[in-house]
């Protein structure tokens, strides 16, 4: 994907924007306004709010792709790459406000679920690759079903902040991703691979916690 | 107290409706097939919402009476998993999504009532056996109790949801993994031991 700088900029600015306030109760003059450029500056890259939704939400799955080139996990044990890709998740993603996912839902449902598809096509295949490789290390037992371990995991993460059982307030995205990435682990982890990560977690923890 | 023509009348009916579709029995087929009046029928239930419910609410005691049996028996925390993980992979046989579809779509008042029923139970049941399993040294002391047990809910709901690409992965085998995947990630070495001796001898 290529974007300008200058839209990189204004993707960024709208992603923080959108934190703090609601997208679809501002116009496009609002956004603008709101992002430091003018109206005409705006529509030279987007042309509707829609469209401009639409590019934040590929902006995110890129920047979540970007992980995946930033470090060469070629040859790194499976359990450390899922250490850098949490710890690199958690820095990005923990700000998500979950009243946003709802919003996007309900008034761009089919950008969002456009992003959510591509998104899921994107990590499945990280997932895959990720048990593959764990077994292949001795890391994760070798009696697992790739396919199946694979999709129980993405239900779990895609629908990480289910609102029912897990309110914001009570329960952050970086504890539940934590959780999850943990279980993960130990589910799939051989004697070695538990050890391993155990060893992991012992340096990463804070001293006195 | 035990009525056991109204235990017939449940057992019965939820048969019928699991055999032919919700929405393909009605109440007179009910009493024809049953031999009884409809006015016998309607002493015990108000509608065919209230028998459906009722069938739903009596399935879901037999699941815990059967863990309270278990318990009796004095089996520890990772034995009772075991259990109730063999008994819900065998009811998962007879699971039927279609009629979980149309009593979401046609009868979403008893859909959300047992709903609510079931996770309030299963939460209560999963609570009580962390900290079970957590006095007996088989499972960490370091979980966090409230989210594992919320987890294994979510889990459970997921997995209703969960859409297979292959036929291969029956219900059952889903199920059997999201167990074994919800003791792995909770047990201490010893419980671990424990249960991957006792799932050998299975």
């Amino acid at each position: 994907m290529f974007m300008e700088d200058k839209f990189i900029a204004i993707l960024e600015k709208t992603r923080e924007l959108s934190f703090r306030y609601p997208i679809r109760r501002m116009t496009f003059e609002k956004i603008a306004d709101k992002l430091g450029v003018s109206t005409a500056e705006l529509k030279s890259f987007v042309r509707t709010k829609t469209e401009l939704v639409e590019k934040a939400l590929e902006f995110e799955r890129f920047s979540f792709q970007v992980i995946f080139q930033k470090h060469d996990f070629e040859g790194v044990n499976a359990i450390d790459i899922l250490f850098t890709v949490s710890k690199e998740m958690s820095r990005r993603f923990r700000d998500i406000n979950p009243a946003l996912t709802v919003d996007l839902r309900k008034y761009y449902p089919e950008v969002y679920q456009k992003h959510i598809e591509a998104k899921y096509d994107f990590i499945f295949d990280k997932m895959k690759i990720n048990i593959e490789k764990g077994i292949s290390q001795g890391m994760y037992r070798n009696d697992l079903s790739v396919e199946l371990v694979a999709r129980l995991y993405m239900a779990r993460l895609m629908d990480i902040h289910n609102p029912e059982l897990f309110p914001p307030e009570m329960f952050s995205f970086e504890l539940l991703f934590n959780y999850t990435i943990e279980s993960f682990v130990r589910s799939v982890a051989t004697g070695d691979g538990l050890n391993y990560f155990e060893n992991r977690m012992k340096c990463l923890k804070p001293q006195g916690k | 107290m035990k009525d056991e023509r109204y235990e017939r009348i449940l057992n019965e009916s939820g048969r019928i409706f699991q055999t032919y579709g919700i929405r393909n029995v009605s109440m007179d087929d009910i009493c024809t097939t049953l031999g009884i009046s409809k006015k016998t029928l309607y002493q015990y239930v108000n509608n065919k919402a209230d028998l459906i419910f009722k069938i739903l609410e009596a399935h879901h005691e037999v699941y815990r009476q059967f863990i309270q049996d278990q318990l009796d028996q004095g089996g520890n925390a990772i034995d009772i998993m075991l259990a109730v993980d063999s008994f819900v992979c065998s009811e998962m046989k007879n699971y039927t999504p279609d009629n979980i579809f149309v009593l979401k779509k046609y009868y979403p008042e008893v859909y959300q009532a047992i709903f609510e029923m079931k996770r309030t139970s299963i939460l209560e049941g999963i609570t009580a056996n962390l900290n079970a399993g957590i006095r007996d040294g088989l499972y960490r002391k370091d979980l966090d109790v409230d989210l594992v047990a919320r987890m294994f809910v979510k889990n459970l709901e997921e997995i209703h949801q969960l859409e297979m690409s292959s036929s291969d992965n029956s219900y059952e085998k889903i199920f059997g993994t999201m167990y074994d995947h919800h003791i792995r990630a909770i047990v201490t070495p010893d419980g671990l031991e424990y249960y991957e001796k006792k799932k050998q001898r299975q």
